[in-house]
């Protein structure tokens, strides 16, 4: 299974990439919004992990992409606090879960388990 | 004139000219060259850090083991951290992280903080004499949850200095919740707008255990004018309905905002009196605060304001016919009828404000 992480703090990324690693899940890690999209055009993942406010392309941007591309696909969308209406426009171009910062990585874990099996 | 020119073109004259001109075109390329290196270096040497923090701190942050954080820090990291700037740049890093995370790995993050002897650089800064170093130390140590700071921090809750102050006061709030909201028993400065907003949102991950409803009547007569409003917003925000009485005397307050965010409390914590006491107020009311009450009268007004009401339809400011207006038609079951009987006469703006309200009330 892999998975596409787009989140632009690097501790962050590299946090969130171990932990699924340790899973035993593949990652992808994206810096910004546009090199996202890039390896969004080469291969599309099982499931997409991408924070809202990204550099060069947004985490909608992305999401709409995906969306377009494959329905099978699932995306998380990581928001803040306060985000609330982006998370709405987020649900409406079909996103299958948000998570808001700050987050439990086990949490994050187990939502990305249960939607890649649901999607399976 | 001529005398000069000749003299300036003097072969002589120009190669001095030449020689400073290039003596100064030499001197900004070095200046330029040596600021590059420089900032080419500090990019690199913090890629360096990143690199290196990434790695074992990912590892450190993960670690879930029961037997206490042993984070095994290589001794290449500490010689890095040597350097100020590699301190600076690794707590700015954890505290980025530490903000997205919770659970475990918030947990680790501290430690690691601590771990690496960052706190000592943190509480050193609250030292220091410039005010954006002490406040940069404050946000860490609150950050990172370094409740043994706390008095040092609460310190600094009335400090001259607007920014070393707003981090305290939302450091104390951060680390303590509602307990932190003691610095308003004595803050002198005012509470920006700003910063009440993020005293506001930092409370809401608080839990309100009945705190509020001992110290708001205390805040509500405090000589601060901007911890008199914003008590009212507390007691607006956490339904204070035991203060109703204490917010109404704030009516007496000769400052125009602080009746303003009484009148816009009151219809939060209204009980079956308020509407009668806004009504009695309003004559003693700036102009601005008038359609606060019409506002407020809104969701709150009863049949014993039915009069006070069509009395100001005959207000000479048409604002206040339509906010009168507004509240018959949504107060009263016979409002809107009433209000389409006043439209027929021929004067004054009544059918516009009957039709105004009619289509807000899309009917």
């Amino acid at each position: 299974m892999t998975i596409l992480i787009a989140e632009d703090e690097p501790l962050m990324r590299k946090t969130i990439s171990m932990k699924l690693e340790k899973e035993g899940y593949t990652v992808i890690d994206c810096v910004d919004g546009k090199e996202a999209l890039q390896k969004l055009e080469e291969e599309l993942p099982d499931l997409v992990i991408t924070d809202i406010m990204l550099p060069y392309a947004s985490g909608l941007e992305i999401l709409r992409f995906v969306k377009s591309k494959s329905s099978s696909a699932a995306v998380i969308v990581l928001s803040a606090l306060g985000q609330e209406k982006t998370v709405e426009d987020a649900f409406e171009l079909g996103a299958d879960d948000y998570i808001t910062k700050p987050f439990n990585l086990n949490e994050l874990a187990v939502r990305v388990k249960r939607l890649l099996k649901k999607n399976q | 004139m001529l005398k000069a020119f000749t003299k300036i073109i003097n072969p002589d004259y120009l190669l001095i000219g030449i020689e400073i001109l290039s003596t100064g075109f030499f001197i900004i390329i070095i200046i330029i060259y040596s600021t590059l290196y420089l900032k080419k270096t500090r990019f690199f040497f913090r890629q360096r850090i990143q690199s290196e923090l990434e790695v074992w701190v990912t590892k450190a942050i993960l670690d879930e083991s029961e037997d206490g954080n042993n984070f095994n820090i290589p001794a290449s990291f500490y010689r890095i951290l040597k350097r100020p700037i590699a301190k600076e740049f690794t707590v700015d890093e954890l505290i980025k992280t530490k903000k997205n995370l919770t659970g475990t790995a918030a947990k680790n993050i501290i430690a690691l903080y601590e771990e690496l002897g960052l706190k000592k650089l943190s509480v050193k800064k609250l030292d220091n004499r410039k005010w954006y170093i002490r406040a940069k130390g404050i946000h860490e140590l609150y950050s990172m949850q370094q409740m043994d700071t706390l008095p040092r921090i609460y310190h600094n809750t009335n400090n001259q200095y607007e920014f070393v102050r707003m981090e305290a006061q939302i450091g104390v709030v951060n680390m303590t919740g509602f307990e932190g909201l003691r610095f308003l028993d004595m803050v002198t400065y005012p509470i920006t707008e700003w910063q009440q907003i993020k005293l506001l949102d930092q409370l809401r991950s608080a839990e309100e255990n009945g705190q509020l409803a001992t110290h708001l009547p205390k805040w509500l007569s405090s000589s601060n004018d901007t911890v008199i409003i914003f008590a009212l917003k507390l007691a607006a925000e956490y339904q204070q309905f035991s203060v109703h009485d204490a917010v109404v005397k704030c009516f007496t307050n000769r400052n125009t905002s602080v009746r303003m965010q009484a009148i816009k409390t009151l219809v939060r914590i209204a009980n079956e009196s308020t509407a009668q006491i806004l009504t009695e107020h309003y004559p003693n009311e700036k102009f601005a605060n008038q359609l606060a009450v019409l506002d407020a009268l809104v969701k709150i007004a009863t049949l014993d304001q039915a009069w006070f009401l069509i009395g100001l339809l005959d207000d000479k400011s048409d604002i206040i016919k339509l906010k009168a207006g507004r509240v018959l038609a949504h107060s009263f079951p016979r409002g809107l009828e009433a209000l389409e009987e006043r439209g027929k006469a021929p004067y004054g703006p009544y059918q516009d404000i009957y039709l105004h309200i009619k289509s807000e009330m899309g009917k």
